[in-house]
């Protein structure tokens, strides 16, 4: 059988002239409805991804990574170098200002900002030694997402959608819930030299209440479907008369099947954008029945909707996690808007048996310093920060990789931003340096020269 | 578990030492004692070492071997690979083999960082003069990568090669052009296919040269002209038309990667991009012959100097440059040399994709995996580019370069508004002065007079009686016994002396002061000033005291030199403004004065402020532009990898990749002392006898008309990119564009006026057999609108379509004119490259429709057919009212369904209706007046054509289809 990826190629070249592209992205999902798991280079442990993204770069030494000897050490001088480069000057250690405490047979340390998300730690891999390059939020959002904080490069759901394709032919593979459109913005979900179909479809923005968020042009105010159905009725009537006249075409017959499919779009996604149809207890379940989780309730809730119907990648994003100052608060604030939905999301998708298909990532652009900005705050750090995985093929209640005993430097194990990319595509059945994009004379690839598959990780 | 893993790593050592060690020996013939040990040391010690964990990249056997570098002969680990030489024997701690290991830099093996016991192990090995027993000849020649004889033949390097036309008769032919082409036919045994009718070549020729449908009445026109220069007459009106240059202007803004904002970290505005912008579109419209376009681009501002060019014509130079200074940066880099180095990267990569078709950029990491461009030839490079200003400032968050434009006029009109402006600020300022003066005096006045309230002479004045709310504010505070401040009480002084009777008064007001002036603090201010005085002999001395003293303070307060928000800056003064305005405190503050002002007073002098508002709402504008300037000369060296921090040898001299300095081919680079080097490369760019520069735009050039370049890559013309499909008219092409000054408009007329511009698209199944990609030009290619032809052609058939040139990037939504009929729908009717293009937050409009990704050059937009393109025409409000408003207005033209049937496919499709298409039209029109069973906006899964109300309606659903057909979203 052909490998997949060479397939792949093997179609876009075909589609290198004008147009193809569609053509043969057409032709690959009939390829993907044959496909059996030996078309991946590995076999998948995950089908979907769903990245919850906490902007701003919530502090890991405050929530998932328990640093003893800093509370034990709280406003002594760091006994060791602070980072050549720094976003800004910071003083002596802070401890943290909440409990520890160790949930489950796993016995993980989680700080009282997540008690619910601690409370499922053991379907939970945390890796802990997370660390990337860039010191500022920007750089810093570009490399999570694109691999680059130095050029513009395909954003890694562009990737998992290049490498894999949709599973709903009528859904785009790849959605992100109120994004940021600061810090990189598009580039941070959009498709870079890609094919445009790999960008994100963006569902509102992260200044929007998911209320009103919707996704451009997928209906109108003045028309009626059946009036669209018949003005396009016509249209494809005119086109159909058009190839005959003319002669056949692969880029014209293309495009009617595209409008057809634009149709079906339209009929469909409003279903699965429409929570009403969910149980009460699904809805309190997200915390969409209390007024600070009701926002980020929704959007796991869609997440988790979108997931379900086939799109490959859904990012749902949360703002904003920048503590320079007034940690204790704001932290408090943005974790109780975020705590209970995300362990909604993760309780909901295991009752329905979707957890171990669909791998869920927390994590932000970077974490924070463990030593003290003014009095109440810490600065970035992109030097050591947690993510952690849940379903799709990652053991259940471990730790991976360790920071320094004060949480400023990823220091055993370590996984870098390339590495964890790496992870992410082996997940899901992916070689990372096998899916490549040729492009100005370069073959490409999401985790460029670098990457560690992390297998210690997977179940 | 990371203790196991270095325990298995011992474990396994160990067991390699016992085994290797004497076996290794064999091979040395003679050795000093101190060699013996450096031998065994390496043997026991080192070879283990590489053996296991190094040579699966770097040995002789090893695929390719990584980074150009080879452990496995003694040669190849003292010449180093790529980054550099990998002992350092002088300074064993530097070596970069050591920083590898280290994990420093470098991190060596990638996946797994050896125990540092190893790293101590290599440091002593180098140390001791890394003694290695494996003298073998170095592997390093068989995987030289660069074979330099075979670089220099590479097509493209070579000079342009003048072949003689083909010889032929044809009848075909039309242009030389067509001659190469029909030479390529023949060759393939291909038949083209025949020549489009004249509405399709109308409707491509203006799609392709300015971006927009002809009208109904240009079709009808050009149909019906029996003229022999029918076509020549169109081409030249469409390249003369200014909006020529805002179509190709914006496919240079592709390659420049042209954005309003800064995109990379910080998505700051680039509020004056859109100047370069406008460059470009003049540019093309005053056909700028594209040598001096590039040298005006990299070294406009150099070229102003050296030539006395008018005001016009320096703005327009140094606005060029502009080119340098667009592409996104990582402004908050805090690690600022970083941020330079990537800026610079960036220039280089621009700079060899655009001019040159070379993918440069690829040498910054390591010499170029398949072009002959060494990181040694990038460092030459980057010494231009680092010689270069391009940012204003590298603080916390650094600044792009921007420099005022030169403008004589402007800047004594600016000069004229600033005096004018002044002279009524001071107005404003002295009238304000004297109403502040004067309010503070009332005040005074009154409580003076509050004070004499028992001298009969002020009583019996009824401006200071006791009932005067005013005054009696005054005597309520002077009767109180309690302070108005703890500290430094104004009234303390009265307080304590106003019941003393006037026999007594001089003894202790007397003794009050001498109390006070040893007691006095340095903050009481007031207390201060007041002992100053001599201590009063009686109550009316101590009330001349407050006089005196407050008239002091006011003028001081009111003269006091003040912070641009305002605030005082002398603390002393500041303290006493405290004293006595603060709130709670009597007095009223003088910025409260307008308080006290009478109606005719509060008239006047709002007038006066008017005028000042008024003034500086036309304040005439220093126009700046995005530029660069010459900065201090700096040469760099090869960094490592890529990497600023490690610098391998000595700064390199600014010059040209040795392929082109050694081929015989390019012009000389000479860079003299003391100037950055970019007049110097943009000439040698510039230069007739440079191979790639013309052969690159004309190729552009090409693609724009054909959607395929003679060269399948655009921006590449290196190994890697495609072989030309007609080299010898891709020479001839750029030969004759040179020799027509570079002129592009030339270059467009010989294009579209060609045989094989006029091709059909249809397709022909036995010339696909034998050529399915076209290679060889036996079609015309049809291609798709582009976002900026799809939204200006909609605009253009509503007639809503601004032509206007230039001025500051615009919104997409906000309505350009709020008046018209549906406003809000249609939005702004600037032409689409007017668009505001943020690179964070693209319009979705855009990047449906391929637009470019504006962080980067980009010399060919992707083509994708995706179903968001089809929502946007079935859904979005910009083409439901086109269609809308352009059925109304032909419904009104004309009774006759035929006539309006003829005009809608005429104005959106560039030709008369076919027969098929009028019996589908016939088909809705029949349809009877059936009231509309759905309400707007229900849902239906059984679509059918629903009933239609009016004849209105009819006509807005068959434009409505029109505009969704391939044929209005296609240029055939």
């Amino acid at each position: 059988m052909l490998n997949k990826i060479s397939r792949r190629q093997m179609l876009q070249n075909a589609g290198n002239g004008f147009g193809g592209l569609f053509l043969a992205s057409f032709l690959e999902q009939q390829l993907l409805q044959a496909k059996t798991i030996e078309g991946l280079h590995f076999p998948a442990r995950a089908k979907r991804v769903i990245f919850l993204f906490m902007h701003g770069g919530p502090s890991h030494v405050d929530t998932f990574d328990y640093k003893p000897k800093l509370i034990a050490d709280d406003g002594k001088p760091l006994p060791f170098d602070k980072p050549r480069v720094q976003f800004s000057q910071t003083g002596n250690l802070l401890a943290s200002p909440w409990k520890f405490k160790q949930y489950g047979e796993s016995g993980a340390w989680v700080s009282d900002l997540f008690p619910e998300v601690g409370a499922c730690a053991d379907d939970i891999t945390f890796l802990k030694s997370m660390h990337g390059s860039n010191e500022a939020h920007g750089g810093a959002l570009l490399k999570i997402h694109t691999g680059s904080d130095t050029f513009v490069r395909p954003s890694m759901g562009a990737w998992v959608s290049y490498g894999l394709g949709s599973e709903n032919e009528n859904l785009p593979s790849f959605i992100t819930i109120n994004p940021t459109l600061g810090h990189g913005g598009v580039q941070n979900f959009g498709s870079a030299f890609l094919p445009a179909q790999h960008q994100a479809t963006r569902i509102g923005n992260s200044r929007e209440s998911m209320k009103t968020a919707k996704i451009s042009n997928l209906g109108n105010a003045t028309l009626s479907q059946t009036e669209v159905r018949a003005q396009l009725d016509l249209a494809q009537q005119w086109n159909q008369q058009q190839l005959e006249r003319d002669g056949a075409d692969s880029n014209l017959e293309a495009r009617i099947q595209s409008m057809e499919l634009a149709f079906r779009m339209q009929t469909e996604t409003p279903g699965v954008m429409d929570l009403s149809g969910e149980t009460e207890a699904t809805m309190k379940l997200y915390g969409i029945d209390t007024p600070n989780t009701e926002n980020f309730g929704r959007q796991c809730l869609l997440a988790r909707r979108m997931s379900e119907a086939g799109v490959r990648f859904v990012q749902v994003s949360h703002a904003y996690w920048d503590q320079h100052d007034a940690l204790k608060e704001k932290h408090t604030e943005l974790a109780a808007e975020v705590d209970r939905p995300i362990a909604g999301l993760l309780k909901d998708l295991k009752a329905r048996g979707l957890l171990d298909e669909t791998l869920v990532i927390w994590g932000a652009e970077f974490g924070r310093t463990p030593t003290a900005q003014g009095k109440n705050g810490r600065d970035h750090n992109p030097h050591a920060f947690t993510y952690w995985l849940a379903g799709g093929g990652v053991k259940k209640g471990i730790s991976y990789g360790a920071t320094d005993e004060y949480g400023f430097y990823a220091q055993q194990d370590r996984v870098h931003v390339h590495d964890f990319h790496a992870t992410l595509l082996h997940l899901l059945g992916i070689d990372h340096e096998k899916l490549t994009y040729s492009y100005g004379g370069r073959d490409f690839r999401l985790t460029d020269v670098a990457g560690r598959v992390v297998n210690e990780i997977f179940a | 578990m990371r203790s196991t893993n270095r325990l298995t790593v011992f474990l396994r050592t160990a067991a390699i030492l016992a085994l290797v060690p004497f076996a290794m020996r064999t091979g040395i013939v003679s050795s000093s004692f101190a060699d013996d040990v450096g031998i065994e040391f390496f043997e026991s010690r080192i070879r283990p070492i590489l053996v296991q964990h190094c040579y699966e990249c770097h040995s002789a056997t090893s695929e390719e071997a990584a980074g150009g570098l080879l452990l496995d002969t003694q040669a190849g680990i003292k010449s180093g690979g790529d980054s550099g030489p990998a002992l350092d024997l002088e300074n064993a701690s530097k070596s970069l083999l050591l920083n590898a290991l280290r994990h420093q830099d470098l991190k060596m093996p990638p996946s797994n960082k050896l125990p540092k016991e190893v790293a101590e192990a290599f440091s002593k090995w180098i140390e001791m003069g890394a003694p290695d027993p494996r003298d073998g000849p170095s592997q390093k020649t068989k995987l030289e990568k660069i074979d330099w004889t075979r670089a220099k033949q590479h097509w493209s390097f070579l000079p342009r090669k003048r072949v003689p036309n083909p010889a032929t008769t044809s009848q075909w032919c039309r242009k030389s052009i067509d001659a190469f082409i029909w030479e390529k036919h023949l060759a393939n045994a291909l038949q083209p296919v025949p020549e489009a009718d004249r509405s399709t070549w109308l409707r491509r020729v203006y799609i392709d040269l300015v971006g927009i449908p002809p009208t109904g009445e240009e079709v009808d026109a050009f149909v019906n002209n029996p003229a022999e220069d029918a076509f020549e007459r169109v081409v030249d009106r469409l390249l003369a038309s200014s909006t020529y240059g805002q179509r190709w202007g914006r496919y240079w803004l592709d390659l420049a990667r042209y954005s309003d904002s800064n995109g990379a970290d910080e998505n700051h505005r680039y509020p004056v991009a859109w100047r370069y912008r406008d460059y470009v579109v003049e540019a093309f419209n005053r056909d700028v012959p594209y040598d001096q376009f590039i040298r005006e681009q990299l070294a406009g501002d150099l070229l102003v100097a050296s030539n006395s060019s008018s005001e016009e014509e320096q703005r327009r130079l140094i606005t060029a440059t502009g080119f340098l200074v667009i592409g996104p940066k990582m402004l908050a880099e805090q690690d600022k040399p970083k941020l330079v180095a990537d800026l610079v990267d960036e220039q280089i990569d621009t700079v060899g994709k655009v001019f040159l078709g070379l993918t440069l950029g690829c040498a910054r990491c390591h010499d170029h995996k398949f072009d002959p461009i060494l990181a040694s030839d990038y460092y030459s490079l980057a010494g231009i580019m680092h010689s270069t200003k391009s940012m204003e400032h590298l603080n916390f968050v650094s600044q792009w370069n921007e420099r005022a434009l030169p403008d004589e006029a402007q800047a004594k009109k600016i000069a004229l508004y600033q005096q004018a402006l002044d002279q009524s600020k001071a107005e404003l300022n002295a009238t304000q002065r004297r109403f502040q003066e004067r309010s503070f005096t009332k005040q005074l006045h009154l409580l003076l007079a509050a004070m004499h309230l028992q001298d009969s002479e002020v009583a019996a004045n009824p401006e200071f009686s006791e009932s005067n709310a005013s005054i009696g504010k005054w005597l309520t505070i002077l009767q109180s016994d309690s302070a108005t401040k703890k500290d430094d009480d104004v009234f303390a002084f009265w307080r304590k002396l106003k019941a003393t009777p006037p026999e007594s008064f001089a003894s202790e007001a007397d003794t009050l002061w001498r109390e006070l002036a040893t007691d006095v603090a340095k903050t009481k201010v007031w207390n201060s000033r007041v002992i100053a005085f001599p201590a009063p002999k009686t109550k009316l001395e101590l009330i001349g005291l407050y006089g005196t003293l407050l008239n002091q303070a006011i003028v001081e307060i009111l003269d006091a030199p003040r912070t641009t928000e305002g605030k005082i800056q002398s603390k002393e003064t500041l303290k006493i403004y405290k004293q006595l305005f603060d709130a709670g405190e009597p007095f009223l503050a003088p910025d409260k004065f307008e308080e006290t002002l009478t109606d005719s007073e509060k008239v006047s002098f709002s007038a006066l402020k008017t005028q000042i508002v008024d003034r500086e709402k036309d304040k005439p504008i220093a126009a700046r532009a995005m530029a660069v300037q010459e900065g201090e000369v700096r040469l760099v060296a090869v960094n490592v990898r890529g990497n600023h921090l490690q610098t391998a040898g000595t700064p390199l001299a600014r010059t040209v990749p040795r392929v082109f300095r050694e081929g015989a081919v390019a012009p000389e680079l000479k860079i003299p002392e003391g100037v950055s080097g970019r007049l110097e490369l943009a000439n040698w760019i510039s230069d007739n006898s440079n191979p790639l520069t013309a052969r690159v735009i004309v190729n552009r050039i090409w693609q724009g008309h054909f959607g395929q370049g003679l060269v399948s890559t655009g921006s590449n013309f290196g190994f890697r990119g495609e072989l030309p499909s007609h080299p010898e008219l891709l020479d001839s092409l750029a030969d004759d564009f040179v020799a027509h000054d570079w002129s592009l408009k030339w270059l467009h007329r010989e294009i579209v006026l060609s045989a094989v511009y006029r091709l059909s698209s249809h397709r022909d199944p036995l010339a696909e057999a034998t050529d399915p990609d076209n290679k060889w030009l036996w079609r015309q290619n049809k291609h798709r609108m582009e976002a900026e032809v799809l939204r200006d052609s909609l605009l253009s058939i509503g007639d809503l379509l601004s032509f206007n040139l230039g001025g500051e990037s615009q919104n997409m939504s906000v309505p350009t004119n709020p008046h018209i009929e549906g406003a809000q729908s249609i939005g702004n009717m600037r032409r689409t490259i007017y668009l505001d293009v943020n690179r964070a937050a693209m319009s979705d409009y855009l990047t449906t429709f391929d637009y470019v990704e504006p962080g980067v050059s980009v010399d060919r937009r992707s083509n994708t057919i995706v179903p968001h393109q089809a929502l946007f025409l079935m859904n979005n409000p910009l083409p439901l009212e086109i269609g809308k408003q352009f059925a109304s207005k032909l419904h009104a033209m004309t009774q006759n369904d035929a006539e309006r049937f003829a005009i809608a496919t005429k104005s959106l499709l560039g030709r008369l209706p076919k027969p098929s298409e009028c019996n589908s039209l016939a088909q809705v029109l029949a349809q009877g007046s059936i009231p509309a069973s759905t309400a707007p906006g229900a849902h239906s899964q059984t679509p059918s054509l629903s009933s239609l109300n009016s004849s209105v309606e009819k006509w807005i659903r068959v434009c409505r289809s029109l505009l969704l057909t391939n044929e209005f979203f296609y240029v055939e």
